[in-house]
């Protein structure tokens, strides 16, 4: 299993490079268009929704994990942040409902009823949710 | 991004077209520009989107706000020429039955 990982700063401006990231790994991988598409989405979503949600955060870390050369499972994490604002709940909903919408699986690492990383699964080829 | 805004006089309309991204980077920057058209010109919004190639949740909050504000003078927004990867987006989240849609061919 192949693993492939960068830390970023927690800013809206870099979001666009862990999209140019995903994009890179599922295109290497073979994914479809649009199944690079769903996976774009859904690690800019989950890195939108840490920022939103932590007035601390300063890094994100996304780790790529390749396995069975068909499924790229990513982790973003935000390990330091811990201030969570109170007034961004409905904006956040909505990437969670996105998330969940394009990916085949989701783990939330939570604590306390906060979600500190979560843990996207994507398999090239068709959905888990299908088979 | 990219934003260019024409106004129409002849349909009571501004014509925007966008391209490029829109992220929690720059949807600000729309939300500005577009409360900005608002208040200059109370009409519909046409929004080409033939150049989009995303838009994330930030973005399509922009949009839903300012949809609440056209509609508060009775005006739409029309959303055109949407790829059908970013129109996935919109059926996910239900906005296609808020918004008028048109997808690119």
């Amino acid at each position: 299993m192949d693993e492939i990982s960068i830390k970023l700063p927690a800013k809206p401006e870099y979001m666009t490079v862990a999209r140019l990231t995903t994009a890179g790994l599922a295109n290497r991988l073979g994914f479809s268009i649009d199944e690079i598409e769903d996976l774009k989405v859904a690690v800019s979503e989950a890195g939108n929704y840490l920022i939103n949600q932590f007035s601390d955060i300063s890094v994100l870390e996304i780790d790529f994990f390749i396995e069975d050369d068909n499924k790229i499972r990513a982790k973003i994490a935000a390990p330091a942040a811990s201030m969570v604002r109170d007034h961004e709940d409905k904006k956040n909903e909505l990437s969670l409902f996105i998330i969940e919408s394009v990916t085949d699986l989701v783990e939330k690492e939570e604590e306390q009823g906060v979600i500190k990383a979560f843990s996207i699964l994507k398999t090239c080829g068709g959905s888990l949710k299908n088979e | 991004m990219d934003i260019h805004q024409v106004w129409s006089d002849k349909n009571n309309t501004w014509h925007i077209s966008l391209s490029g991204e829109i992220d929690i980077y720059n949807a600000p920057d729309l939300k500005n520009n577009l409360s900005k058209l608002i208040e200059e010109k109370k009409g519909d919004i046409l929004i080409d989107c033939a150049d989009l190639k995303y838009i994330d949740s930030t973005g399509l909050g922009v949009l839903i706000s300012a949809l609440r504000r056209v509609k508060e003078y009775n005006g739409t927004i029309i959303i055109k020429n949407l790829k059908p990867y970013i129109y996935k987006i919109f059926t996910i989240t239900g906005l296609d039955k808020v918004f008028t849609i048109e997808v690119q061919e």
